[in-house]
């Protein structure tokens, strides 16, 4: 604040002095306004320091206003012969320091006009940081949506749940549940010509990244289903590593994969396997596994599988199940295991729904209270 | 998991590990890998006497590094793995696509 005296006229002086506390006054009202105004609704810095800028300049006189460092404004024509000039350094969060500077060109600034620019610059250092945290706030949720989008997109690969193969003397039954809002597990089944043909695979990694593969490799599952359901299934996995090994390659991924056809007239069941487990077939309450005979696909190329071939009998089990089930771990730490999937399966009756359904049962028993730490998937086929 | 690098200025280091290799751990395994791999050498030895449980996160990474090798004209060998990675190598087939090697064979 400023204050001349004229010597020789008091009453001079007191105009000055209420002239003083009046300018004083008024921008202390014009500080508070500045501060209690709702800030305009935007991300963008310019305009947040502009609205500041537009108040901030007549009450303190500024002719020339600049942002430098992590965020860059200019306000005002450049000043050469300012009298007053002030900065500061404010850190912005993640971002770096930004030097405010002002300047006039009329007086110096006192320490009463310090403390409003410190004040100021504190309001301008402030917009920028609730600019940058909304703006990392709103680009932490494009992506969140554009994760989901990806997700429902992978997740389209898959089976409709509620269209099940009817094929005669066979009861059908598949449940996929990833680890996170998508993943790597997939199966496929399809009828084509009275047979059904089926598979069930996983993709190494989790998540998107591994969700993608799956999405090709199920629509490759199905060209192949397609092409070759006059061959047999390992000519369908043939076809699939034909496709896809590239690519899962210079991904460093693999998928295991088991590919499987059932034909309801001769009642044979041919089964090859690329590197899967658990495969059980059950019969009479005992369980053998269908062991993999070739690494999974994308490993080596070009490995042939051999198919295993089943002549069914009335209430024989096939049971297919991805490692996110067998290594559900309960509160112990114990692993479900294969041993107890064996036994389970061994003990299980009725239909395909109801030995998916008991299994499935089983498995929510032993992981009470646990995390689901990997993708799950299961299938039964059963023979009647 | 641990992973101590040994012998990482020879022409084959050997990377050691211990407990869980799954996807947690890949990263760490990776990072070891490539910068060895960087130096100079074209073939790795993997010890996995003491992991007590690998999935496919960790097989991933192993047939990853184990093409890198094999594309410089290298071996990746994995030692003497722990009975549960044995049975896993076992159950998927990959004991076909790896070296697998005893720690009393390598010795000598």
């Amino acid at each position: 604040m400023a204050v001349s005296t004229e010597v020789g006229r008091p009453g001079a002086a007191v105009d000055s002095l209420t002239s003083a506390l009046i300018d004083a006054n008024d921008r202390l009202l014009g500080l508070l306004a500045l501060i209690t105004d709702e800030a305009p609704g935007s991300l963008d810095n310019d305009v947040l320091i502009t609205a500041i800028v537009d108040r901030a300049a007549p009450i303190l006189k500024l002719d020339r206003v600049t942002v430098n460092g992590a965020a860059d404004y200019e306000w005002g024509s450049d000043v050469d012969d300012a009298k007053g000039s002030w900065t500061s350094t404010h850190a912005i969060p993640e971002q770096g320091d930004v030097d405010i500077t002002f300047k006039r060109r009329g007086s110096r600034f006192n320490t009463g006009d310090t403390k409003l620019l410190s004040a100021v610059a504190k309001l301008m250092s402030n917009a920028i940081t609730t600019a940058r945290m909304h703006r990392a706030a709103m680009d932490q949720a494009m992506m969140a949506k554009e994760h989901a989008t990806a997700a429902r997109i992978t997740a389209a690969a898959l089976p409709d749940p509620e269209r099940i193969p009817q094929i005669d003397g066979l009861s059908c039954f598949a449940n996929l549940v990833p680890a996170r809002t998508t993943g790597g597990d997939l199966y496929a089944w399809r009828e084509i010509d009275g047979k059904l043909w089926f598979a069930l695979g996983d993709v190494s990694g989790k998540g998107l990244p591994a969700a993608v593969q799956m999405s090709t490799i199920t629509s490759a599952l199905d060209a192949g289903f397609r092409q070759h359901h006059t061959d047999g299934p390992e000519e369908v996995i043939a076809a699939v590593g034909r496709w896809v090994h590239h690519r899962l390659s210079e991904s460093g991924m693999f998928v295991t994969l088991a590919v499987g056809s059932f034909d309801p007239h001769t009642r044979t069941l041919c089964i090859a396997n690329s590197g899967h487990s658990p495969i059980v077939y059950r019969r009479n309450a005992k369980c053998r596994r269908i062991d993999a005979t070739a690494p999974p696909v994308g490993v080596i190329e070009g490995i042939p599988t051999i198919e295993t071939v089943i002549q069914v009998e009335q209430d024989d089990l096939l049971v297919l199940a991805t490692d996110g089930f067998t290594e559900q771990d309960n509160l112990a730490g114990e692993m479900y295991g294969e041993d107890r999937f064996d036994d389970t399966i061994a003990h299980a009756v009725g239909s395909a729904p109801e030995v998916g359904t008991f299994l499935l049962n089983e498995l929510a028993a032993h992981g009470i209270d646990c995390e689901q730490s990997d993708d799950r998937t299961l299938m039964v086929l059963h023979f009647s | 998991m641990r992973l101590v690098t040994e012998a990482p200025t020879t022409e084959q280091p050997a990377l050691v590990l211990d407990g869980r290799f799954d996807a947690f751990e890949t990263e760490k395994f990776r990072a070891a890998c490539d910068e060895l791999l960087a130096h100079g050498a074209n073939s790795l030895s993997v010890d996995l006497s003491d992991v007590i449980f690998i999935d496919s996160s960790g097989l991933a990474e192993l047939v990853r590094a184990m093409k890198h090798c094999r594309q410089s004209g290298g071996e990746l060998v994995i030692v003497s793995p722990s009975d549960p990675v044995r049975v896993i190598f076992e159950l998927t087939r990959l004991d076909a696509a790896f070296t697998i090697q005893d720690a009393s064979v390598q010795a000598s």
